[in-house]
């Protein structure tokens, strides 16, 4: 075994690690999946614009989508070509992605708000549900970075 | 050579196997075999000698009446392949003449 051998070895062991790693990212991050999330926040957040009732309808049928579209995405992933190897102890970075990645929509939703009320535009609502979820959408290839880095560092770690 | 170095778990149908296995928990048969492009009787037998080896497990189930194969990465076959990879790196290393050392940090095996 030589250098350049060893090399070469190391440079495929990188390259087929990292395509398991796309695997998983990609079915974690599904495209449809998050697009139907998607939809799910922005009924929910734009409720509070809907007359009467309305709006308590809004806030379940929304919610409830996104929450039912984790179940069914997590359910899929049980069943996925690929599987995660879930740890039971994430280190502290990994947490932090994971809470962060949670209150993510929250905080698009205040920020995008507050800058339309600022603007002086109706239905801020509506407006700041619309960019929470097309923020949300476009956030994808980076949850899917993100997600690959921390299976990196678990993978560093045996 | 170094101690570390596995010979079985060198030969390159097999650490492609275990390199694709690393980072996940149960892989499907298929995804295996359409990532390595090898066919299913070559693939067949590099995964039985390593479950022989007790470096994977190997579980069959029906899904929708399909049957289907999953593997996964023993705990043992785990430790192989980062002693596998930790000795290719020192190889590596070691060839690399002191002036190399300093200028090109070294890319660790994730």
């Amino acid at each position: 075994m030589n250098a350049q051998d060893a090399q070469t070895a190391l440079h495929d062991i990188r390259r087929l690690q990292d395509k398991t790693r796309d695997e998983l990212a990609r079915q974690l991050f599904s495209l449809p999946y998050m697009a139907l999330m998607a939809v799910g926040l922005f009924i929910g957040y734009a409720s509070s614009d809907l007359p009467g009732s309305w709006d308590d309808v809004a806030v379940v049928l929304g919610f409830g989508l996104f929450i039912g579209v984790v179940v069914v995405q997590h359910l899929r992933m049980c069943r996925a070509s690929v599987r995660p190897r879930f740890l039971w102890v994430p280190e502290r970075l990994e947490l932090v992605f994971y809470l962060s990645w949670a209150a993510s929509p929250l905080v698009f939703f205040l920020v995008a708000r507050w800058v339309a009320e600022a603007l002086g535009l109706p239905a801020t609502d509506t407006l700041a549900a619309a960019v929470t979820a097309l923020a949300y959408v476009a956030a994808t290839p980076l949850f899917r970075g993100i997600v690959k880095s921390i299976m990196q560092r678990q993978d560093g770690r045996g | 050579m170094d101690p570390s170095f596995d010979e079985f778990l060198h030969v390159p149908a097999r650490l492609s196997i275990v390199a694709l296995l690393a980072p996940a928990g149960w892989v499907d048969f298929g995804f295996l075999r359409d990532t390595i492009e090898t066919s299913d009787s070559a693939l067949s037998k590099q995964v039985s000698a390593l479950a022989g080896a007790g470096y994977v497990s190997v579980r069959k189930t029906q899904d929708n009446g399909t049957r289907r194969t999953h593997v996964q990465l023993t705990p043992e076959g785990r430790e192989a392949f980062q002693r596998h990879a930790a000795a290719l790196e020192r190889i590596v290393e070691a060839a690399r003449t002191p002036v190399e050392r300093v200028t090109a940090p070294d890319a660790r095996t994730r």
